[in-house]
């Protein structure tokens, strides 16, 4: 009897043993595993070599690319812009990267936008008054949107980088005038969307028609339309819209006035290009 | 070890394991995870600020080309700049002379010169535009700028290349940092960045998990050990039950069962136990009635013997002490024949009555009133002894009855009557129609009327002392119960204290005329 008594107190000590002892003993394999990964060193491949197959080259390396014209980049036709507006629509997530392939490096980014808004204003699109002053430091910064549905579903948690052409500079200049918030296509450098909020409070709103504006920015993107503008305007609000490209694209132009003394200034002018609602086919 | 005790301690054990193993995949996951989504927040904002960096550097480019352009900015520094803008600007002013054929050379030029110095606003500016803690370090590993707390691991920029960054946490101060170094190449100017994102939170989030996760341990074990220690205790009692059951039974007492409840395992077992029960208690009592059996068959005939031995002896004695005549020694020699045939054949139907409970013995048409008197005779040295008057008085009849087991009842009934102090005995056999009535009486002390109906039982005595003074067992008149049973019938006592018994047996019987007759019309036949 009392060595089974014996048998059956030790039981129990050592069903406390093997309950603190267990304890102990995976708090230090967690500690080991947390100062393991606590003192690696990570090297991480940048997302540049991410979008090059393996054994294949870059046609044009960015090198190259550096001294190429804007007006000598390669165009997209509308339905590739279709697919590429379409897909940032869908995408939600962001990635910064560097420039890869044939995308135009930060330099040239911001000359594109530099350049773009020259050329709006030359032609009518923007008053010329807001770029009289020299831009203070200009931001850039290259992105590639990802974690579209189809990708969401898949489970991937950051999917391969996409066709350089899917990448777009955001690029903000500001001077005493105007801040442009100006997205930009890293492989064409057009301008895609503008968003131009202006200080100035000496542009008249009435100064710029806004029908006029949308054909000026058609003519920059050098497409065509053939469709009726649609136009609307209501007290210090004016939107014009148009298909293009017969109807793969749809560009559109909001213009806001604030009133002031002097009467209602501009205060905004926004321009977005966006797809017609086409169904999505990414491009290969 | 006991069973509960096992059961406690393989389930602590099992419970354990489990928790620390699940513990610990859920602590080192996560934790895993936070530094992994740590490390993707702080590579992305590195992307950031490398851009924001870059644009900084472009602008400050810009600003040297538009410098060089107009030199005229050059005679009227900028009130605000300092001594070392101006003499960088001074420096690029004695550059540009020398290089003005390649207006972008001579800016690369400048920028690179400038790298190597480049001016401190430059960089504080640059620093105060990043979101977190950082440092720039020359192309050749110098430190240029830092708002880091500590001097990082040099030997972090030996592995970052054009094509990767670099990423490690490091201790600085109290707190965790993350940091991501990386080459930053812009307008000629190469630097090294590294921004330092505080983690310390996520480092801390772990052990608040190790502590949190401890405690739910320590509870959930605490409670589960409880939990089990009692269902152990639960499951084992249906054993300890039918432990102290299978004791009970071991100690006689053979009733003992235990309570089936259920119908999982304990249940069957329970069941199964009491069917082994009953068994062994069915068992126990069929041998304790065997043993009973050989015992009444040894007692009882240790008891017949007393009686036939009684004649054998007083008989023999007569022919050893007294001369008798040719006649009387003829008969003396009959009797003492005649009784140990009646033993010899006695000792096997006591077995057969007694051990092997038959109960089918043949039974043969005698006369009633031959039997009454060969009983009466075989008793006369016993009458002679106890001085006792035997009265025979028979009528004829023939009844049914094996001879030898009915004979030893009536001897018992007279030998009770003898013992009981009579001085007269009365044997009668009485016919009425079919049935008969055979009859002892006495004029003995009588039997009190509430031990009449106890008188059969085997071992049974009125009065204990004088019966084993007499050398009574108390099995005569059992076995005359048994042997009256054996016969259809059952013994009828009458009794008076100081007056005297009477013990009767009826039995059917067919008159001797009429057994004459039948006998006769078959072709005859003489009896024994």
């Amino acid at each position: 009897m009392n060595k089974r008594n014996l048998l059956t107190a030790l039981g129990i000590v050592l069903s406390l043993l093997i309950a603190g002892g267990g304890w102990l003993l995976t708090s230090t394999l967690i500690n080991r595993e947390s100062d393991a990964l606590l003192s690696a060193t990570v090297i991480t491949p940048l997302d540049v070599l991410a979008a090059t197959p393996a054994g294949e080259q870059n046609d044009a390396p960015a090198a190259a690319d550096g001294t190429k014209p804007l007006e000598e980049r390669p165009r997209l036709s509308p339905a590739e812009i279709n697919a590429i507006l379409s897909y940032w629509n869908l995408a939600n997530e962001e990635r910064l990267h560097e420039p890869f392939g044939t995308q135009l490096s930060m330099e040239q980014a911001i000359e594109a936008a530099q350049t773009g808004l020259s050329s709006l204003a030359k032609q009518g699109a923007l008053p010329a008054a807001l770029l009289e002053t020299p831009f203070e430091k200009p931001f850039a910064y290259l992105a590639q949107k990802f974690g579209a549905p189809a990708e969401a579903a898949s489970r991937t948690p950051k999917p391969e980088m996409l066709d350089p052409s899917y990448s777009y500079w955001t690029v903000t200049l500001t001077n005493e005038d105007m801040g442009a918030f100006l997205v930009i296509n890293a492989v064409t450098g057009q301008i895609w969307l503008a968003d131009i909020d202006v200080y100035s409070a000496n542009i008249e709103f009435g100064a710029l028609d806004v029908e006029s504006v949308l054909g000026h920015f058609v003519s920059y993107l050098g497409m065509e339309s053939t469709e009726k503008i649609g136009v609307s305007q209501e007290g210090n609000y004016a939107f014009a819209y148009m298909n293009l490209a017969g109807g793969e694209l749809n560009l559109s132009v909001d213009m806001n006035a604030t009133d002031t003394d002097a009467g209602a200034v501009l205060s905004q002018i926004a321009i977005m290009l966006e797809p017609a609602g086409r169904t999505t086919t990414l491009i290969q | 070890m006991r069973l509960f005790a096992k059961f406690f301690l393989c389930a602590t054990f099992v419970v354990s394991i489990a928790l620390l193993l699940s513990g610990y995949l859920l602590i080192t996951s996560s934790h895993a995870s936070e530094i992994r989504r740590e490390t993707e927040r702080a590579l992305n904002q590195y992307q950031y600020d490398k851009f924001t960096v870059q644009a900084d550097l472009l602008d400050y480019a810009m600003d040297t080309l538009k410098a060089l352009d107009e030199p005229a900015l050059l005679d009227e520094p900028d009130a605000s700049a300092t001594a070392e803008e101006t003499a960088t600007s001074e420096k690029t002013e004695g550059a540009s002379s020398a290089l003005l054929e390649d207006r972008a050379q001579t800016a690369a030029a400048a920028a690179q010169a400038q790298a190597a110095g480049i001016p401190p606003t430059l960089l504080d500016d640059m620093v105060a535009e990043l979101s977190d803690l950082a440092a720039f370090y020359a192309a050749d590993k110098t430190l240029l700028h830092s708002t880091l707390p500590e001097q990082i691991d040099l030997s972090l920029l030996d592995a970052v290349s054009d094509s990767s960054l670099v990423s490690k946490i490091q201790t600085m101060g109290e707190k965790d940092y993350l940091l991501v170094c990386g080459k930053v190449t812009q307008s000629g100017v190469s630097l090294y960045l590294v921004i330092a994102t505080d983690i310390s939170t996520v480092i801390a989030q772990k052990q608040q998990m190790e502590q949190s996760f401890l405690r739910v341990y320590l509870i959930t074990l605490g409670v589960s050990m409880l939990v089990v220690l009692a269902l152990s205790l639960l499951l084992t009692r249906p054993l300890n039950r039918m432990n102290r059951t299978a004791a009970a039974i071991a100690r006689g007492r053979y009733s003992r069962r235990l309570p089936v409840r259920g119908k999982d395992e304990i249940g069957e077992l329970s069941s199964s136990f009491n069917l082994m029960a009953d068994a062994v208690e069915d068992r126990i009592y069929e041998l304790s009635e065997a043993a009973q059996q050989k015992e009444d068959f040894v007692a009882g005939f240790a008891h017949e013997l007393k009686t036939p031995l009684t004649s054998v002896i007083g008989y023999a004695d007569m022919l050893y002490q007294k001369p008798l005549s040719p006649e009387q020694v003829k008969d003396a020699a009959w009797y003492i024949l005649s009784e140990g045939l009646r033993l010899e054949a006695l000792s096997q139907k006591l077995m057969d009555l007694i051990v092997l409970n038959r109960q089918d013995f043949v039974l043969e048409e005698i006369p009633a009133d031959e039997l009454l008197q060969s009983c009466v005779d075989g008793l006369m040295p016993l009458f002679a002894e106890r001085k006792v008057v035997p009265h025979l008085t028979a009528d004829p009849a023939l009844i049914p009855m094996e001879y030898d087991l009915f004979k030893t009842l009536l001897l018992n009934l007279i030998d009770n009557a003898i013992k009981a102090g009579s001085s007269e005995v009365w044997v009668t056999g009485k016919r009425t129609g079919d049935r008969y009535v055979v009859a002892v009486s006495d004029n003995g002390r009588g039997i009190p009327a509430y031990e009449l109906s106890r008188i059969t039982e085997a071992f049974y005595m009125v009065d204990k002392s004088r019966s084993r003074k007499q050398h009574g067992a108390g099995l005569g008149l059992a076995l005359a119960a048994r042997i009256a049973e054996l016969h259809g019938t059952t013994l009828r006592f009458h009794s008076a204290e100081n007056k005297g018994t009477r013990a009767e047996i009826e039995l059917s019987c067919m008159a001797w005329e009429a057994w004459e007759e039948s006998e006769e019309s078959e072709g005859g036949g003489s009896h024994e």
